[in-house]
């Protein structure tokens, strides 16, 4: 290198040296980005919460998966998102406002983003109550809906909520519904997945 | 001479109470931090044992700080808040630093009006405009995705504030000198004001990278895939219906910790400074 070109580089080191690192700076991040978050994420066919239901995240995959496949939708593009471990007290929501739970589940609700939930019959009453919820009616969802009590079998329409806890998505034995929300833009997929947990279920018994 | 001594003696009382306050004070902020640093080395059982209290227990479990990187994928969620924290950060940097040369060093119609009303938002509640917030991200397209995050919290009203507190510090004169030299306003916030506001960067880089490095609430309703998610939303996956892994969670909480306090520890001469010229305690 003759002297020339060294002192123009020691120049330009000299004079710019702050936007040269910060240039590439700008560029590792840039490459950290595009290869942490490149490629699209699949589009979202439906979206639900399981509200104090124990899902592992097997299942719910597993769930989610028989539910695009009913749906017939592509599984490399779209996605049924589930999302788990979502707790909120019914009887005292104040004690939520710390978890933002409950602040998560209005939004979604006001939005229209949220379609269905997974719950327990007490988080149902709750959002029953609030009129957020879809009224089903009986024969709308699969198998016996021949009483809306504890009792009900698989399938049970509970008013606002399928009885799916014979689909096993949760160990606890605990009744487990599943509702739509009123303003959900898509409840007839909606249904069609709570159906294929229902039908799984009836393979499975 | 006896007066004197009563003096001294009086002072020396004086300094060791005051003494004696700060210890309790300096005890009372590091004991959770280190009941979170014992905990985490804890079985979930052994967490809560008060009688009697091991600060390090007979069978530590250092596979705590191993586990918590197999059962959530902690390496994502770290990946994604590092990459959000930088970028918030940065833009806030920018945006807080080039609107505040306006409002200090620039003049304009309702300047001051303006001022006004884009501090007043400082006073309303996310709660209040979370909704309507969220329905105009979705329309963008953005939901479930970092860069919701990111146009979020790039631009701050505190930031701006701060760092238009610290401007007016800086006598006019020089960016007047500057004009009459002929550089442009862009050429004398780049010269001259930026380098001399280190100390109150500094401070904004400390607010914004924990602000955003703990942020929850947004995260939590605008990040719904598990590739999105941050570590905070991480470290809630470890609370379940009926239990909660407190071992794994102080030990995760650790972790987290440590990205705060380098750049506490980095900046904490520069912070001293610009928390004293803008006169924001935190």
């Amino acid at each position: 290198m003759d002297d020339r070109m060294k002192k123009k580089l020691e120049n330009i080191l000299y004079y710019h040296k702050t936007k040269i690192l910060a240039g590439i700076a700008a560029a590792a991040l840039l490459a950290w980005g595009i290869f942490f978050f490149g490629g699209g994420s699949p589009e979202t066919v439906l979206y639900g919460e399981a509200v104090n239901v124990d899902i592992s995240p097997e299942t719910a995959e597993e769930a989610c998966g028989r539910g695009l496949e009913a749906l017939g939708k592509d599984p490399d593009r779209e996605q049924i998102l589930l999302e788990t471990g979502m707790e909120i007290d019914t009887e005292n929501p104040e004690k939520n406002a710390s978890s933002g739970n409950l602040e998560k589940m209005t939004t979604a609700i006001f939005a229209h983003e949220i379609d269905f939930m997974i719950c327990t019959p007490e988080v149902m009453e709750y959002y029953a109550e609030k009129d957020a919820l879809e009224q089903m009616e009986r024969g709308e969802a699969q198998g016996d809906a021949e009483s809306a009590g504890d009792d009900a079998g698989a399938g049970a329409v509970s008013g606002y909520g399928i009885d799916i806890t014979a689909a096993h998505l949760s160990d606890s034995g605990e009744k487990v519904m599943f509702c739509i929300f009123k303003n959900s833009e898509h409840r007839e997929e909606a249904m069609e997945f709570a159906e294929s947990l229902m039908q799984a279920s009836d393979m499975e018994g | 001479m006896a007066k004197k001594s009563s003096m001294h003696r009086n002072r020396v009382v004086g300094k060791v109470l005051i003494y004696a306050l700060l210890i309790l004070i300096t005890a009372v902020m590091v004991v959770p931090f280190l009941w979170m640093l014992s905990a985490s080395i804890k079985t979930n059982t052994e967490v809560f044992d008060i009688t009697p209290f091991q600060f390090i227990p007979d069978e530590p479990q250092w596979s705590n700080y191993q586990e918590i990187w197999t059962k959530i994928p902690l390496a994502r969620f770290i990946g994604n808040t590092v990459f959000l924290t930088i970028v918030v950060t940065t833009l806030q940097m920018l945006t807080s630093s080039f609107a505040a040369y306006a409002f200090a060093k620039l003049q304009f119609k309702h300047r001051n009006a303006l001022f006004l009303a884009y501090i007043a938002t400082i006073a309303m509640p996310w709660q209040v405009y979370m909704v309507p917030q969220f329905i105009m991200m979705r329309g963008m397209g953005l939901n479930d995705k970092l860069l919701a995050m990111i146009c979020l919290q790039a631009f701050s009203a505190f930031g701006v504030f701060l760092m238009k507190q610290f401007y007016e510090g800086i006598p006019d004169s020089l960016c007047e000198a500057a004009r009459i030299d002929g550089m442009s306003e862009y050429k004398i916030y780049s010269s001259i004001m930026l380098p001399l506001s280190k100390p109150a960067l500094s401070t904004l880089i400390i607010f914004t990278f924990v602000n955003t490095w703990n942020d929850y609430l947004g995260p939590l309703i605008y990040l719904k895939s598990e590739a999105k998610k941050t570590i905070q939303l991480g470290l809630k996956m470890f609370i379940g219906q009926y239990a909660a892994e407190y071992g794994l969670i102080m030990a995760g909480s650790i972790i987290t910790l440590i990205p705060v306090l380098i750049v506490f520890l980095a900046l904490q001469k520069y912070f001293v400074e610009g928390v004293a010229a803008t006169g924001i305690k935190g």
